[in-house]
């Protein structure tokens, strides 16, 4: 979130000093203050930010200078659409984590590129027709880049380390049993590509948490007490269709055989753009008054390899068991 | 251990107590089987005997203990002598309130009975005598049952806590008079504790040797070879108290009969049994008129039984001969009414005229479990039926006191029940039980409106022997009666939010299912602004349900089956789109299954839900685990649908 802030202010300034040297320099009917508002149109701002590329293109060819490299203004545009594009995504249908690094990622790029062009032409000016004061707000604007862009990369790799350093990474083994000691519930873990990770990784309010073989594959369980299984159900469809509208949902409610646990059952599967096929299993286990959950899912675009993760998710959340 | 001691002025001397005596011409003679000779003002209890007990400080003082029991029988070619003598501590006010009189049980028919001594030792030592005024012969019967067993009720007198009481009497039973084999039981336990039991039987001559069996664990006996049998127990518990139970399988008990075989038995009731069969003319005419025209057996069968069950009513005569032998046919058809033996012979002899053969079969209808008559007697049996296999090779057994249940099924309450069948080499068995004694369907419609009502529109149909009991409590009711029990049982079941309307179907016919079925509208149940989410309860199954669950965890539960269907439509208007039901189920466990499936058609959501337990036996260790599946069934069993607000354009 940090670095999204950062990007979008980023293009509110580059935005607004593009916009103010052009009016001293080019043309006095620019209002740069009408510009900043552009990144609220959300991918339409790829047609100002066209317009004000193209008239630095303009401005480059007129003055018949070399000025390095400059952005091209469609270029530019489809930069704009494709970095709003995954925010829109998020809107719609997408999960959160992978589909934010992509926002970042591309909200990072699109103010070096196109900075580019108007530092390189800010360096090349004369003093006749250039005040000083853009040329040092390029300098500035080059030492902002720097920090904003270059110092913006390790720290968006530390963050992605601290990260996985959080999700405290205990390698799982087959057979491994996991669970609070003396509790009604414990799970048996019967594939070793799952690791252990702290809670708060995945969920506020996990008693467990899991990251299985990727990172787009995953399981939390919840400890409840005094909850109904038609509930617990209820709302993990309901948390489910929130972010994926689309999902094919199915509950079921049986017993485990041999015993008097309660089983319910939700499975949501579907496919999106971003992520390809996904799906989401609860398995909710009911023991009197104590029930626990275990939500586990994946999201793959090969289909094959969809088959192999489900597979694998499916497994892992069958390994929650209740201590008899 | 600090001890107190709790001690009467008076004390107990087993050994000491009167031999059982012959009547005497100063006897007041308080029946025509009981006399009374208890007039003695002095106490029994000879004072150098200490009957003093020690009660342990803190420990549970019993309301009643039987300090001494004893059962003294002597058996000779005329008679079975029978003296019994009974001492109580009564330890509390409620034992004095709820065992404050004594019942002395015997046999109209065949038996005298002699009150020697029934006295009060009270706390201050004080004697109080009964006064054989006081003393009430009733009749110990049961409607349905045949014997012909009575009881003395005997009140004690003077009776506080700490007191003492004493009752001594005979009953000598008239071998001559006696219908059948002399044989009888009794429990060695009791509900209270005892604190000696003592079983004495003697017999003049080794032909006179009866067979005898002891249930009870810590009981010793010996056998002399002067024709002897001494039996003692000390220490005997209270046997624990649980619902659903039938006591006579589970309390031990201490049979003595007159040495025979289950042939025997079977031989002697079918010689008396054919003796009402008649062949006069009014039965050859009923049974054809009741045949007319029906072409199958079971058409004839049931309109037989019909007859017999409905327009031959119950009236028991049962004493003297009558308790076992049934009056001849023609006269109970003459006279329109008899009992359960009346009826099976009128049953047999009617159907026998229409060529079908069935045979008369003994029931207990105490006791569900062959294992425990060990001994062959008659003794066991208090009941008579009817049973037969038609040329189709299916077996029937028909009870004609019930006029509730049709041919299809027994009667509910000697379903499972230990029976003779008095037909070839038979020995006892147990009779046919359904596999599901309850058995309801469930058609519920609900309509939400658009104001944010419910529409009920319910309807429910009753069969076996569940079925059977409601159609016999509604029988006969006018339709008011019938609105308030439809009414209460609604506002008990489902809620008491309204009062529906009810209608009713098949309370007079047994062939059909009992249905009920009503109309009713809940008002602002609901927010037809808000989206929509409903939940209901099964509330018929949940009632069901609570009446078969057990808190008997001490013996063996016999549960009787429950099966339940229900369709249930909800019809959410178009206001709201149905954008969520509950969950399917289909859970399964050893003691049943409970399934359920939603269907989506529009803006109707159709739930169609089953359940079947079938009746079955729940060990003791069992029945925790019996009823946390019954309530899982409650708990889990809510439908649900919700739906989200339609746009209004």
């Amino acid at each position: 979130m940090l670095f999204l802030a950062t990007a979008t202010l980023y293009q509110f300034v580059w935005l607004y000093r593009t916009a103010e040297d052009l009016r001293k320099s080019r043309d006095p009917s620019i209002t740069p203050w009408h510009w900043v508002a552009a990144p609220l149109l959300g991918p339409l701002m790829a047609v100002p930010a066209h317009y004000l590329a193209g008239y630095l293109k303009s401005w480059q060819v007129e003055e018949d200078r070399e000025v390095g490299h400059l952005a091209e203004p469609v270029l530019v545009a489809m930069m704009i659409i494709v970095a709003y594009l995954p925010l829109f995504m998020l809107v719609v249908d997408t999960a959160v984590i992978s589909t934010t690094v992509v926002v970042i990622t591309l909200l990072l790029c699109l103010p070096y590129l196109t900075l580019q062009g108007q530092l390189n032409l800010n360096k090349d000016k004369g003093k006749d027709q250039y005040l000083d004061k853009p040329r040092s707000f390029a300098r500035h604007q080059m030492i902002g880049m720097v920090v904003g862009v270059f110092l913006a990369v390790p720290l968006y790799i530390y963050t992605l380390t601290d990260m996985w350093e959080r999700r405290g990474s205990t390698e799982l083994v087959e057979g491994k049993v996991i669970g609070p000691e003396g509790d009604f519930f414990q799970i048996r873990v019967g594939d070793t590509e799952w690791t252990q990770v702290n809670t708060g990784n995945l969920s506020d309010e996990s008693d467990f948490e899991f990251l299985g073989p990727d990172e787009w594959t995953w399981a939390v369980v919840y400890d409840s007490t005094g909850t109904d299984v038609d509930d617990v159900m209820s709302y993990r469809v309901e948390n489910i269709k929130e972010d994926y509208r689309s999902a094919t949902c199915k509950q079921t409610k049986t017993l485990l055989p041999d015993s008097l646990i309660v089983l319910g059952t939700v499975e949501c599967t579907g496919r999106n753009i971003l992520e390809g096929s996904y799906i989401f299993i609860s398995r909710v286990l009911r023991d009197k008054s104590r029930v626990v959950e275990i939500v586990a899912s994946t999201s793959q675009s090969d289909l094959n390899a969809y088959e192999d993760y489900a597979l694998r998710v499916r497994s892992f959340a069958n390994g929650l068991e209740l201590v008899q | 251990m600090k001890a107190r001691t709790i001690c009467w002025s008076t004390c107990l001397g087993t050994g000491l107590f009167l031999a059982a005596s012959a009547v005497r011409a100063d006897d007041l003679q308080l029946d025509e089987n009981v006399t009374w000779s208890a007039f003695a003002q002095e106490s029994v209890i000879p004072a150098s005997v200490d009957l003093s007990i020690e009660v342990a400080d803190g420990a549970e003082i019993d309301n009643l203990v039987v300090r001494f029991r004893r059962m003294d029988i002597k058996l000779s070619a005329d008679t079975v002598e029978t003296s019994v003598t009974r001492v109580y501590r009564y330890g509390t006010l409620e034992g004095v309130r709820d065992y404050g009189n004594i019942r002395t049980y015997f046999d109209a028919t065949s038996d005298a009975v002699n009150v020697q001594h029934a006295m009060v030792v009270d706390s201050k030592g004080d004697i109080h005598v009964v006064e054989p005024g006081t003393v009430q012969i009733l009749p110990s019967d049961t409607f349905n049952v045949f014997s012909d067993s009575r009881y003395a009720l005997i009140p004690l007198k003077g009776l506080d806590v700490g007191a003492t009481a004493i009752v001594i009497n005979t009953i000598t039973t008239d071998r001559n008079n006696d219908i059948g084999p002399w044989g009888m039981s009794l429990y060695e336990q009791y509900a209270v504790p005892q604190e000696r039991l003592e079983i004495q039987i003697s017999w003049t001559s080794p032909k006179f040797r009866p067979e005898w069996h002891s249930q009870l664990d810590n009981m010793s006996c010996t056998e002399s070879d002067r024709g002897s049998l001494s039996c003692v127990a000390t220490g005997i518990p209270a046997y624990p108290t649980g619902e659903n139970t039938y006591y006579d399988d589970v309390v031990p008990q201490f049979v003595v009969a007159e040495k025979k075989s289950w042939a025997d038995i079977r031989v002697w009731y079918q010689r008396l049994f054919e003796s009402a069969l008649s062949a006069d003319g009014s039965i050859v005419d009923t049974a054809a008129r009741l045949s007319d025209g029906l072409e199958s057996e079971t058409k004839i069968l049931e309109a037989i039984h019909n007859f017999v069950a409905t327009k031959v009513r119950y009236v028991g005569l049962e004493h003297g001969d009558s308790a076992y032998v049934p009056h001849p046919t023609s006269t109970t058809l003459g006279r329109r009414y008899g009992d359960c033996k009346d009826k099976a012979a009128l049953l047999i002899d009617l159907l026998h005229h229409v060529g079908i053969e069935m045979s008369p079969v003994l029931v207990s209808t105490t006791r569900r479990e062959t294992g425990k008559l060990v001994v062959p007697t008659r003794n066991y049996f208090d009941h008579l039926i009817v049973c037969g296999t038609l040329s189709n090779g299916r077996e029937y057994c028909l009870d004609g006191t019930d006029p509730y249940t049709g041919i299809e099924s027994l009667s509910g309450w000697v379903q499972g029940a230990v029976a003779l069948p008095i037909v070839g080499d038979s020995t006892p068995t147990r009779l046919p039980a359904s596999r599901y004694a309850w058995v309801m369907r469930e058609d519920l419609g609900l309509t939400l409106t658009e104001t944010g009502d419910l529409q009920e529109r319910g309807g429910m149909e009753y069969g076996g022997t569940y079925g059977t009991s409601i159609r016999r409590n509604l029988s006969g009711l006018s339709s008011e009666e019938l609105q308030d029990w439809a009414v209460k049982d609604y506002h008990g079941a489902v809620s008491d939010l309204v009062d529906p309307s009810f209608r009713f179907a098949g309370i007079d016919e047994t062939g059909t299912d009992l249905a009920v079925s009503w109309d009713v509208m809940y008002t602002d149940l609901l927010l037809p602004s808000e989206d929509l989410d409903y939940s209901e309860r099964s509330s018929w199954l949940n009632q069901a349900i609570n009446s078969l669950r057990t808190e008997n965890d001490v013996y063996d539960y016999r549960y009787p089956g429950l099966q339940y269907e229900s369709v249930a439509t909800v019809d959410v208007n178009s206001i709201w789109e149905v954008d969520y039901t509950g969950p399917d189920i289909d859970m399964q466990s050893r003691f049943g299954e409970f399934r359920r499936i939603y269907d989506i058609n529009g803006q109707t959501v159709t739930v169609t839900t089953s359940f079947a337990a079938p009746a079955t036996v729940i060990k003791a260790d069992d029945v925790a685990h019996f009823n946390r599946f019954m309530d899982i069934i409650q708990e889990e069993g809510k439908l649900r649908v919700m739906g989200a607000l339609r746009d209004v354009d």
